[in-house]
């Protein structure tokens, strides 16, 4: 058995650490052994093909944007009105799988938070809307491709992290 | 009677310590990354704010949307931190399991 005396006893490492590592050692002895979440390829496909499409769709933007006051030109939020809804609706599947999935909560609060980047992306392209050339700036395109990338990618490193590889 | 010796525990904390070290680096290698993209992002909108290109409405929701973003990576994060300890306590065990098991004559760990 190990005891905590001994702990501090042993070695030269700084203490405080051995105390703790111990400790949380001695209560996983107790249990058996630490549940790691389970890789899901599934997960893994859907938010990868969720990057694709969201690149494309900000590229199209980027492509489109003539700084013209033409309302309902390619890159104005109500020619993109359906690009939100299939967001709305990828990522709706990514958290009825993450839900069924066995602990998998940080997943699972991570995808909220997708979802309210996605819901940012929206309302700051419908505020965008109200300005002469109803459009995202292409510079702040470039930021928003940068933060839904970012957004998409942590989650792709959390399940990679599952599978021992982040 | 004591079943593991001061070098089974020195194991265990190598172990741990092992995995924490290697995963903890790369973890906040990649948060410094992801803080310096954030950064130029609110720059960014700042600049086109200060020029009148953009409204404080819009200056707003772009805001927001980096925030969220960074809330999203954020607790991608946390999540593989919580991962990282989880492999760190289940390296530790693996380094004395085998003599655990002998000593007390079943598969414990």
């Amino acid at each position: 058995m190990v005891t905590k005396g001994r702990a501090y006893r042993c070695g030269k490492r700084s203490q405080p650490w051995r105390t703790i590592l111990l400790a949380v050692a001695g209560a996983c002895a107790a249990a058996g052994c630490v549940t790691i979440p389970v890789y899901d390829s599934k997960t893994d496909d859907m938010l990868t093909n969720l990057q694709k499409d969201t690149d494309t769709f900000i590229a199209h933007l980027s492509n489109t944007y003539d700084g013209s006051t033409v309302d309902g030109k390619a890159c104005a939020y109500t020619a993109n009105v359906k690009a939100y809804q299939q967001f709305k609706l990828d990522i709706g599947l990514l958290k009825t799988r993450a839900a069924a999935l066995y602990d998998n909560t940080a997943t699972q609060i991570a995808l909220n938070e997708l979802q309210s980047t996605y819901d940012a992306l929206e309302t700051a392209h419908k505020q965008a809307n109200t300005r002469e050339d109803h459009c995202i700036l292409p510079e702040l395109l470039i930021a928003d491709q940068r933060a839904m990338d970012s957004a998409i990618g942590g989650l792709l490193k959390l399940e990679l992290a599952k599978k021992g590889t982040s | 009677m004591a079943i593991l010796s001061s070098e089974n525990v020195a194991s265990i904390v190598d172990a741990m310590l092992g995995v924490l070290q290697r995963g903890g680096t790369a973890l906040a290698q990649y948060v410094e990354s992801e803080a310096a993209k954030f950064a130029q992002s609110i720059e960014t909108i700042g600049v086109l704010y200060a020029k009148h290109e953009i409204d404080q409405e819009e200056a707003a929701a772009q805001l927001a949307l980096q925030k969220s973003a960074s809330q999203t990576v954020l607790i991608s994060v946390e999540g593989i931190g919580v991962i990282l300890a989880g492999q760190a306590i289940n390296a530790g065990l693996q380094a004395v399991a085998a003599i655990m098991n002998k000593a007390i004559g079943f598969a414990l760990l």
